[in-house]
């Protein structure tokens, strides 16, 4: 069927037509924030969602991430005892192609503008610790980094800072302890 | 107006070996292979409803996804499963087509169950799948091919450029927006960016030497030194002579990437798309290369043996 399309004159020109489309949309979607990338938007993103090529090609840009970041969970038990849970992380050689997803969502669970994903993050850290027979009242999000500092002579990092950013109450705690 | 139109019809619609196409199906299809198994350890913690993402995010205009219906167990696992299959398929080239649209619904329904946790190698690999399933890749080495025309196995029927085309001027364009975003920033601009890319712990995957990442003199050749390739990969990459040359200092930037940095399926999804550029006639000349070697090794019942035959179009 493709090839029938290519061999004719209409064909040529419906395909023509679908490849200017495709190519102004992937552009548009990448330009600077302006007001005619605004306005282009409008017409183009629903094309550009539905076909999947939402990308956007910024890796490390403007610039790249000043610090280190990572997410870890508080989590207290009923008993009083407390535990830090963390994302799972992979060996270099091969966990480099499974754990960089952990390492996204961290990036994007940490920020203020994104506090819808804390509450199930907190949940699923509470899950975690049940699926191991114990019993959390409260998991506690905590944000850990520590800044790059410029090249050159001179110390090449700062100090950790903690930042606990969200406390969850376990629904349910104590059910355990109870049983 | 003619010879514009003449123009972009060689441009777009000339016709070519489909060499090329069948060698990006393959490249693709071990990719998506790798890219399926990465998800088997987090496939449940991030796409089922009982991860970290309970529910399904509300999408905008023209965003779809099957897990959108039911994100359950049951649902997330034939999603999977769908998805390694429609892989196999597509590297072999059975059912070809469909298997790329298998592929293709399949990658963007789990990027939609959980848009949080892929980064720009996974999105690279979604573009992709869509201009996949635009090209005839399973007209050549596929089993496809060889239930159609066994004794032309060994023979790339002809097709139209423009799917190949599309990938090529998605692949300058990469570049040059990513160029563009970079010379917003300060630290592509004092030439210090690379130094800090390299040592943000979270993402490091093999070290690199503190005396490389605190030497102003070294970070700034390697952070305007990519920028140059980058800029090279948008636009002198369609010059046919400095063509090899700007690919292959790409495949550097890129594996020196891979080892540097936890960026999954980034740089490979890069490469893979390179391989739009390759001129059908080059790749038709290593793959008889290959079989024949092949043919004279151990490796003889791997190759498909045809009787001689007239190349297609010729009486």
């Amino acid at each position: 069927m493709q090839q029938r399309l290519e061999s004719s004159r209409a064909g040529r020109a419906a395909i023509s037509v679908f490849i200017v489309v495709t190519i102004v949309s992937v552009a548009v979607w990448n330009l600077p924030p302006s007001a005619i990338k605004e306005d282009a938007l409008e017409v183009t993103a629903p094309y550009i969602r539905a076909t999947g090529l939402n990308q956007n090609w910024g890796v490390f840009s403007p610039n790249p991430r000043r610090h280190s970041l990572f997410v870890f969970a508080r989590v207290r038990y009923a008993d009083g005892s407390e535990e830090v849970l963390s994302a799972p992380r992979g060996g270099r050689l091969v966990g480099g192609y499974w754990d960089y997803r952990w390492r996204k969502w961290a990036e994007w669970t940490s920020m203020d503008e994104n506090s819808e994903l804390w509450r199930p993050a907190a949940d699923w850290f509470a899950r975690r610790a049940r699926a191991q027979g114990r019993d959390p009242v409260s998991v506690t999000l905590v944000r850990r980094w520590r800044d790059l500092l410029p090249p050159g002579p001179g110390p090449s990092r700062g100090k950790w800072q903690e930042y606990a950013f969200y406390t969850y109450p376990v629904p349910g705690a104590g059910e355990v302890a109870a049983r | 107006m003619r010879k514009a139109v003449e123009t972009w019809e060689r441009f777009w619609f000339r016709e070519v070996e489909s060499s090329t196409y069948a060698l990006l199906r393959v490249a693709f299809a071990v990719v998506v292979l790798a890219w399926t198994i990465s998800l088997a350890p987090t496939l449940y913690s991030f796409f089922g409803d009982g991860g970290i993402l309970p529910s399904h995010p509300d999408g905008d205009v023209g965003s779809w996804g099957l897990l959108q219906l039911d994100s359950g167990p049951a649902a997330v696992t034939a999603l999977y499963l769908l998805l390694l299959v429609g892989a196999l398929c597509l590297l072999v080239g059975f059912k070809t087509r469909l298997a790329a649209v298998v592929v293709f619904v399949c990658l963007v329904s789990f990027a939609r169950r959980d848009p949080w946790v892929l980064n720009s190698g996974d999105l690279l690999v979604i573009v992709l799948s869509f201009y996949v399933m635009l090209t005839p890749s399973g007209a050549a080495l596929s089993v496809d091919r060889w239930l159609e025309a066994r004794t032309r196995f060994w023979e790339f029927p002809k097709r139209s450029l423009w799917p190949l085309r599309l990938i090529q001027v998605q692949v300058s364009l990469l570049y040059f927006f990513a160029v563009w975003a970079k010379v917003r920033g300060e630290t592509w601009n004092d030439g210090t960016a690379v130094s800090y890319a390299f040592r943000i712990e979270d993402l490091e995957r093999f070290p690199i030497p503190a005396f490389v990442t605190d030497s102003l003199l070294l970070v700034n050749l390697i952070t305007y030194g990519t920028l140059a390739v980058e800029l090279a990969l948008a636009i002198l990459v369609w010059n046919g002579k400095l063509r090899p040359w700007v690919l292959l200092l790409g495949v550097m930037l890129h594996l020196g990437i891979d080892y540097a940095v936890r960026v999954g399926f980034f740089s490979y999804a890069a490469l893979v798309a390179y391989i739009a550029f390759l001129p059908p006639e080059t790749v038709s000349a290593w793959v008889h290369r290959l079989r024949d070697r092949m043919a004279r090794s151990r490796l003889a019942w791997l190759v498909p043996s045809v009787e001689p035959v007239e190349p297609e179009g010729r009486p």
